[in-house]
């Protein structure tokens, strides 16, 4: 079998490699990016606190369009849209750091232009509950902050 | 005859669905058979195995009791190391779940200086604080919080009746915050100087803690517990100089040395107090016994 000159040359032998790469690298582009790379990895940084099981207290004096509550590590303990006016009560588990917790209240209440408020009564198992409140009209964002006893140890 | 065959059997199904029968609970303190019927409603049959008017210090189950028990999805106990017969009772219920409704709530120690500590475990941890106060049904808000742990713990049982449940300890609730507000106000009635509460039995610690109350009590926690005389002339010398105006019996239990107190101080003797949940007729339950307290202790403070 007579094959032409120039496939036999160096220049060819290269040019045959890098077409068969380029083919290659066709599936394996496929296989790779056929599920888009894990996101970063976010690691709640309440996940290295201890978490008392507790409830969470919501009242409201008028509709919310949007209500959350978050830890100050961003960790949400409730995220509620179109919450109507009165009371709802929420199992979850609090980073009580040292007997203190702080929490990030935020609520949209559709523009609303008179005064509201929004009652948040936090009963961390074992302790004795606590209210804190925020005032305010069409939005609400409000730090509000919890301290138990905590008993000395020996 | 099949599709009269059919049609029988869908009726039956039917039937068995419409009466389910419901799920069984007992109760070794009568508080938490009043709590099992606030939120269980129609969903539950509750055993109230201590009964109205029944001693929750010291009871002791009967084989029928046992069955009973046995024989129940959940049985619902106070908790707080009030049933000291409790270990006992679990080692010979074998696989019955026994809930003690109490666990989780705030606790009180009666100890040199009453503060709260956290011991939702209430196991050895608990009693090198002193001594737990058990009579945690003496504030509304925990029976309220209360009502959410025996809800959640039927529903783990019954979950088809989860909706229910929640519903109904969340009227409850609604009933107990109406219940609280009107407890203020009547006592609010009561002169600041006057909220001092001497009763025979240490068991409204949780009550004056809610209401801003002192406790100046004469025996220890336990109804049975004696009164030394050394206790008893610290006793007569504390209520002469709180300037309180009434003492307070406790209902089933002996006036005795309340009198003697009485007598040795020139105060009046106020309507006995139900301090375990333990009133009968229309002072049975939650409410009543609340009720009950708040009027004759304003009855006998707030007038001179």
């Amino acid at each position: 079998m007579n094959l032409p000159r120039w496939f036999a040359s160096p220049l060819a032998g290269t040019a045959a490699v890098l077409a068969g790469l380029c083919l290659l690298a066709i599936p394996l582009h496929k296989l790779t990016s056929a599920n888009p790379p894990p996101p970063p990895v976010v690691t709640d940084a309440t996940d290295d606190a201890a978490k008392t099981p507790g409830v969470l207290r919501l009242r409201l004096l008028a509709p919310a369009r949007r209500i959350s509550v978050k830890t100050d590590r961003g960790a949400v303990l409730l995220d509620e849209a179109d919450l109507g006016a009165g009371e709802s009560e929420y199992d979850t588990a609090l980073p009580l750091d040292g007997g203190r917790l702080e929490l990030f209240l935020e609520a949209d209440f559709g523009g609303l232009e008179s005064d509201t408020a929004a009652f948040l009564t936090v009963m961390p198992d074992g302790h004795e509950e606590q209210t804190r409140y925020a005032i305010g009209s069409g939005s609400l964002i409000e730090v509000l902050s919890y301290q138990w006893h905590t008993p000395q140890k020996d | 005859m099949k599709r009269w065959l059919v049609s029988v059997g869908a009726l039956l199904l039917g039937a068995a669905a419409l009466g389910a029968a419901p799920m069984r609970v007992s109760a070794l303190h009568p508080l938490m058979a009043d709590l099992a019927r606030q939120v269980g409603g129609d969903r539950v049959q509750v055993f109230d195995l201590v009964g109205e008017g029944g001693n929750t210090h010291h009871f002791e189950p009967r084989p029928a009791d046992m069955k009973k028990m046995r024989n129940s999805a959940l049985v619902l106990t106070s908790g707080k190391g009030m049933e000291t017969y409790l270990e006992r009772l679990k080692a010979s219920l074998g696989g019955v779940t026994i809930l003690e409704v109490g666990q989780t709530l705030p606790s009180l120690t009666v100890g040199e200086d009453s503060v709260y500590e956290s011991c939702p475990d209430h196991g050895e941890h608990a009693h090198e604080h002193g001594a737990l106060d058990p009579h945690w049904w003496q504030s509304v808000s925990n029976m309220r919080r209360a009502a959410r742990v025996v809800a959640r713990a039927f529903a783990e049982k019954d979950p088809a009746g989860k909706d229910d449940f929640m519903a109904n300890q969340a009227a409850y609730g609604k009933q107990l915050d109406a219940l609280k507000r009107w407890a203020a106000v009547e006592l609010g009635k009561v002169p600041r100087e006057q909220r001092k509460l001497v009763t025979a039995h240490n068991a409204f610690g949780y009550f004056a803690n809610e209401f801003s109350f002192e406790v100046i009590a004469v025996a220890g926690l336990s109804k049975e517990q004696d009164t030394t005389p050394h206790e008893l002339a610290a006793t007569i010398e504390a209520v002469k100089n709180s300037g309180v105006r009434a003492v307070f019996p406790e209902t089933n239990s002996s006036a005795k040395v309340l009198k003697s107190i009485a007598t040795a101080t020139g105060t009046r003797i106020g309507k006995p107090l139900i301090a375990d949940g333990n009133g009968t007729g229309k002072e049975a339950g939650f409410e009543a016994m609340i009720r009950h307290n708040v009027n004759s202790i304003t009855q006998a403070l707030a007038t001179p």
